[in-house]
């Protein structure tokens, strides 16, 4: 009789989910486990303190590191987990690059199965020095190369990883339906007065890759419009300097970081706008929420952004754009772009669907050997052979990457 | 000794004097020489600027020689180096002036390169180097052939970014004149000298951003007669060995494998991308460098710091090591730097693809 698969998911803080994306995700995988495989979760001991652990949840099996999942420690965090992993699971659902140096010696040595997750190109973002960008860029490399099979969570990074490495990522965004519209209350009103009229919204790290000044530059000059930014102002400079700087202004209501589910839920459903300003990362959650939920959205006209929204948001790339499609869209113009962005979201950011497309790609890999290579095999046909019977023209394709437009 | 001193400042001081004169001098007349640089795409400058300063260089140290009977007697001595110095000289002005193919470039260049070693400036022996002594008389005129060759041109490459060539060169000149002090070769150590004094000057100007430059003319003749020199010091050190013989081999290739090294690897890259070895691209030492981000003057500084800790540990290590092993090591070393050089260039390539890739609609 056959013992069930293992799989380990690699790379997370850990659950029960309270951090980001990633977490949400691992999450969502053990609660819509199919019951075809069994699923261990590696956790940082560092959030979760001893007297708050559990050993198993939602029929999933904790182990704790005593080490930070993120920073300079997941390095040691994710090659740990990987390593007690391989003695234990059949399949690694490694989900972040920082212990992917190890991927050669687990192809050499074992026969486990990795399915990696490169998170959103990390080596590219400014908040990376060049030590951090190198290892970034060379560890990206060895994840793709070296694991079964990847996962890019957008369109646009699978393009990215065709025309870096030659091979064809799997594309499996986010769900969103755990976010939920919630109605305004009488007491809710004491709370946040701004709920009583309308508002636009946005919730996110405070970063200067987020375009947060660009956000409340624009709204301070449109003082007829209330602007709301929920985020965690006192951890940086930046977000301090900006605290400081549009404090005065009437219009604009600046929060600090809300983790209760219910609140964060009913402060953004009941925008009329959701201001996304993100410029990397691949697929947001935070978007793809705000998609679920049914808002019109304005978002970062970034390549990644467009592909989620399926290019059918509003765009801005500068400050004086945000103003000119709030001051020139009426409201019912919102409200229909909103009901697009439901049905999109509904169509692809379930996590019934996502869920399910996980657990297609852990059966995958399971019978995988190589990568598939994104060259045509016509390639390999000689060419003055095809030229001889007129077929050469099939060596001159252009692959899916080459077709945009641009 | 108190004599050598007084001759060394008179030298350095007329050869700075004339070279700061005749740079703005041949300035204003660069137009009507045909001796100008236009910028183009691939260039980093954006104003035309006069190409004058292997001129200036050339006329300052022959005023500083004019004064040293000890130099002209050695000049004397071997007029073959002077007519091929020379020759080398005006082929590079005249491909300044108005470009010439590559091919009768480097057929001037293989000339002049042959008379030196039919003069009897040589690379006659490795002293020990990976087990080689005296080398067979054919293997010596190859060997010196290619050398001279390939620092002409290696150095014709290095001047890419302000100050650079010119800065490897002071440092180059300083070394031999050194050197050349130190086997009391005197008129040697006065050309050299003389070298200096001109360069001072021309550093000031090309130092960016730049108002002249050396030209094809400045860096060849540079290149040619640092290489020649080289060889003609291991050769007078080998007969009294004030310094090892292996060692003065070593040291002289120190002070050169910079541009070499750098010549060799562009050359392989293109050829391996299918591509002509005269075809410009980014590929250089410099180029690499600049991908990290900072200024020319910060460039300029590493490759000469590069070079002044090249030499000071091949002079260290030469008390603990054999001379053959530091060779090795020196290479190895700097296969490594440019490995880590080529993978931050290709970081930073990408990193320009991304933000065009990013803005796809």
């Amino acid at each position: 009789m056959n013992k069930k698969k293992n799989v380990a998911i690699i790379g997370t803080v850990g659950v029960p989910a309270c951090y980001g994306g990633f977490e949400t995700l691992a999450e969502q995988l053990i609660s819509n486990n199919a019951g075809s495989h069994s699923i261990t979760v590696y956790c940082s001991g560092k959030k979760y303190p001893k007297a708050k652990r559990m050993s198993t949840y939602k029929g999933a099996k904790l182990l704790y590191l005593p080490l930070e999942a993120n920073g300079i420690q997941s390095i040691f965090y994710d090659t740990l987990s990987i390593i007690h992993a391989l003695f234990f699971s059949e399949v690694l659902l490694v989900l972040g690059v920082s212990g992917a140096w190890f991927f050669p010696f687990i192809r050499l040595l074992t026969n486990k199965k990795i399915i990696v997750s490169i998170d959103g190109i990390e080596w590219k973002r400014d908040k990376w020095n060049r030590l951090a960008k190198w290892y970034l860029w060379w560890a990206e490399k060895m994840a793709v190369r070296y694991s079964h099979l990847d996962i890019s969570d957008n369109e646009s990074i699978q393009d990215y990883t065709a025309m870096r490495y030659g091979t064809l990522s799997n594309i499996i965004e986010y769900g969103a339906d755990h976010a939920s519209k919630v109605k305004i209350a009488r007491s809710d009103i004491k709370t946040y007065p701004f709920l009583a009229k309308p508002y636009a919204f946005k919730v996110c790290r405070i970063e200067p890759e987020n375009n947060i000044h660009m956000v409340l530059d624009a709204f301070a000059k449109l003082s007829e419009y209330h602007l709301v930014i929920v985020g965690n102002w006192k951890n940086s400079d930046y977000g301090i300097e900006l605290r400081k700087r549009f404090s005065n202004y009437k219009n604009i209501n600046l929060l600090d970081p809300i983790y209760d589910q219910t609140q964060l839920d009913l402060l953004r459903s009941n925008c009329f706008l959701y201001l996304h300003g993100h410029s990397a990362g691949g697929t947001n959650p935070s978007l793809v929420e705000a998609m679920y939920l049914g808002l019109p959205i304005l978002s970062f006209g970034v390549s990644y952004n467009r592909t989620t929204t399926g290019h059918k948001a509003f765009y801005f790339e500068t400050s004086e754009e945000i103003q000119n499609v709030i001051r020139s869209t009426r409201l019912t113009a919102f409200k229909e772009q909103g009901k697009s962005m439901k049905t999109i979201a509904d169509n692809r950011y379930t996590w019934e669907i996502v869920s399910a497309k996980y657990n297609f790609l852990v059966k995958k890999a399971l019978e995988i050997e190589t990568k598939k290579s994104i060259e045509p095999s016509v390639k390999s046909l000689n060419e003055n052979s095809l030229r001889n019977i007129e077929l050469n023209h099939l060596t001159q394709q252009n692959l899916f990457f080459q077709n945009s437009a641009s | 000794m108190k004599s050598l001193l007084l001759e060394s400042i008179v030298i350095f001081a007329s050869a700075f004097l004339v070279a700061k004169i005749s740079i703005p001098i041949l300035s204003i007349r660069s137009l009507w020489l045909g001796l100008v640089d236009k910028p183009n795409a691939r260039k980093i400058h954006k104003n035309p600027i006069p190409v004058i300063g292997g001129i200036a260089i050339l006329i300052g140290v022959s005023f500083g020689l004019m004064l040293s009977q000890t130099a002209q007697e050695l000049i004397v001595n071997h007029l073959i180096v002077l007519g091929s110095t020379l020759s080398i000289f005006f082929i590079g002005v005249w491909d300044d002036r108005s470009d010439i193919s590559p091919k009768i470039r480097l057929a001037i260049q293989l000339s002049a390169a042959i008379a030196i070693s039919l003069s009897g400036i040589r690379i006659e022996s490795l002293y020990g180097i990976f087990g080689i002594e005296s080398l067979p008389i054919y293997m010596q005129h190859i060997i010196t052939i290619v050398t001279i060759v390939g620092v002409t041109n290696a150095f014709n490459f290095v001047d890419g970014i302000d100050g650079l060539a010119g800065s490897l060169a002071l440092l180059n000149v300083s070394i031999l004149a050194i050197l050349f002090v130190i086997i009391e070769n005197y008129g040697a150590a006065f050309i050299f000298i003389a070298f200096i004094g001109a360069l001072v000057p021309f550093l000031k100007a090309n130092n960016h951003p730049a108002s002249i430059f050396m030209g094809d003319g400045g860096s060849m003749v540079l290149g040619f007669f640092t290489a020649l020199s080289g060889i003609y010091f291991i050769q007078e050190n080998s007969i009294q060995q004030s310094i090892p013989a292996s060692l003065s081999v070593l040291l002289i290739s120190a002070i050169l494998i910079i541009p070499v090294v750098d010549a060799l690897r562009v050359f392989i890259g293109r050829f391996a991308k299918g591509n002509s070895i005269f075809t410009p691209d980014k590929s250089h030492l410099h180029h690499l460098i600049l991908d990290f981000g900072i200024n020319h003057f910060l460039v300029t500084n590493s490759i000469l710091l590069i070079e002044i800790l090249i030499v000071a540990s091949t002079l260290l290590f030469s008390q603990f090591f054999s001379i053959t092993s530091i060779f090795i090591l020196l290479f190895a070393g700097l296969i490594f730097i440019t490995k880590i050089l080529k993978f931050n260039a290709s970081l930073t390539e990408w990193e320009l693809k991304m933000k065009t890739l990013e803005k796809r609609q």
